[in-house]
């Protein structure tokens, strides 16, 4: 009578969102440390890129990542529906219930979050075809073509690497360079700290919201987690929003 | 004005109010005119005064659920300027009192709006859905006989405390009318928690979790944003807290559920 798995009505789906969304916030914190690297130096940037092409496990985490992001979207989608459906004749007019008690954590980031989710959505699809297939939008292609003619791995090898492998001396892709030529534009940087500015809005109700969809919500820590879902947010997106600005006012060259 | 310290004076009030015949009936918004209402009127007794003068003036008088008007039985319960019983905290609308108004206020009351809460008339809503979450799981099963004696399962009490905290819902339903989705997260959550916390309920938990959300499911009810709103509004200060546990058992269940 009762079926296996039962991710499928509200209380479900609401798991899935949230252990999607966390997977996706531990995949954020990797991103973070990666790109902030661009600021150490771009030999070290392009070094960590040409270092993640070279391991065969990065498609499969690709394709893992896509699946989350999709499971998140898509049940994102069901509830909203849903949502819109539990309700179909609206108030005539409506408060929060915030001006009653300070119980209530409404905030405009819980309010908005299917606004900011289709906006960080967008900025995902934008992102991946504008850096990971290199596509400049506001500077020339870099190099020739996707080749630049910066070499990698000049003289010794670095880890992963063997002195006769066929990495050794490879022309590489300069992604640094690109970043640095398409940040620079101030129209292009200030698409991306909007964005970091929404996905932040996202995060500040999402990562506290997902520990108590997963049921970790407890007198005992409940404060705790608020605070780390908080500082959490502040990091990530205050990290990620670093690169743009420190491009766009030339600190980064 | 020193006789009169700390109290107010008798109020003109304009009430909108949601008049609807029935469940076909597309309804509106009315406007009513609540003269001379003493500040230390309960909210319903405003509605009854509104009443007198609509039945004088041969009218129908507006529909509204009440039974106790002690706070204690679930029955009132209206959207007062867009907030689930009205502006006071802890508060179910009969023990509002007028006095939390000011003289030419406009008051705004609406019923429950969720697909789940059908209208019957005016104010009032079917909300027969709240009994049947609790009729799929919201029992414990119980030896026929002699009553057993008192004290012969301990019970912590802070266990006991959680538990009392939340059996104290009285189903009202404004969680989910104050809730953006309708979610009737709060109160099924209530449910299941003040069971789930105790040794009487343990033999039917996990089937009692996944049961009462799939009937919450069933009924249309939308998903928990989290948000909080619905503490907010609550009579009995039910918390969040219980969502969270309802969250943690329906995981419990579905991991360790045998059928």
């Amino acid at each position: 009578m009762l079926a296996k798995l039962r991710f499928n009505n509200v209380v479900g789906k609401k798991i899935v969102m949230a252990i999607t969304g966390l997977a996706m916030c531990i995949f954020l914190v990797g991103h973070l440390v990666g790109n902030l690297l661009l600021i150490w130096g771009k030999d070290k940037f392009n070094a960590y890129g040409s270092f993640l092409i070279s391991l065969p496990i990065v498609p499969i985490i690709e394709l893992g990542l896509l699946a989350i992001l999709l499971f998140h979207v898509w049940d994102a989608l069901v509830l909203l529906k849903g949502n819109y459906e539990a309700r179909p004749i609206p108030y005539h007019s409506k408060t929060w219930g915030r001006t009653k008690s300070k119980k209530s954590k409404k905030t405009w980031a819980s309010t908005f979050m299917m606004t900011s989710g289709i906006i960080i959505l967008l900025f995902i699809v934008f992102h991946v075809w504008h850096f990971k297939y290199h596509n400049p939008v506001a500077s020339r292609p870099v190099g020739d073509g996707h080749n630049s003619s910066i070499v990698l791995f000049p003289g010794q090898p670095t880890v992963g690497q063997t002195t006769s492998g066929q990495n050794s001396g490879k022309e590489a892709f300069d992604l640094a360079q690109l970043v640095v030529n398409e940040l620079s534009n101030p129209i292009v940087a200030g698409i991306y700290i909007l964005c970091m500015i929404t996905l932040a809005l996202h995060l500040y109700h999402a990562v506290s919201s997902a520990f108590t969809s997963l049921g970790a919500n407890h007198p005992r820590y409940q404060k705790g987690l608020m605070w780390f879902g908080n500082i959490f947010t502040f990091v990530v997106c205050g990290g990620f929003t670093l690169i743009p600005l420190l491009i766009v006012l030339k600190v980064v060259q | 004005m020193s006789a009169s310290n700390g109290t107010k004076k008798n109020m003109n009030l304009k009430l909108l109010v949601w008049r609807q015949s029935g469940g076909k009936d597309k309804g509106k918004m009315t406007t009513y005119q609540a003269n001379d209402i003493s500040p230390d009127m309960s909210f319903l007794e405003m509605l009854d005064v509104v009443n007198e003068n609509i039945i004088r003036d041969g009218g129908e008088p507006i529909a509204f659920e009440h039974d106790c008007r002690e706070g204690i039985c679930g029955s009132c319960g209206v959207m007062i300027n867009g907030v689930a019983h009205g502006p006071d905290e802890g508060t179910a609308a009969c023990q509002l009192h007028m006095r939390s108004f000011n003289d030419g206020d406009e008051i705004v009351i609406e019923p429950w709006r969720a697909r789940a809460f059908p209208v019957i008339r005016d104010l009032v809503v079917d909300r027969s859905a709240l009994d049947r979450i609790i009729a799929a799981g919201g029992y414990i099963s119980v030896n026929t006989g002699n009553a057993p004696d008192g004290n012969a399962i301990p019970i912590p009490k802070e266990m006991s405390n959680d538990a009392m905290d939340s059996a104290a819902c009285i189903g009202c339903g404004a969680c989910i009318a104050q809730c953006k989705n309708a979610s009737a997260a709060l109160f099924t959550s209530a449910k299941i928690a003040h069971l789930a916390l105790l040794p009487q309920g343990d033999p039917e938990r996990g089937e009692r979790v996944i049961r009462m959300v799939a009937q919450m499911d069933a009924e249309k009810f939308g998903s928990c944003s989290n948000e909080g709103e619905c503490e907010a509004v609550c009579p009995k200060e039910i918390q969040m807290t219980n969502i969270s546990l309802m969250n943690r058992e329906y995981e419990r269940a579905i991991l360790a559920n045998k059928k």
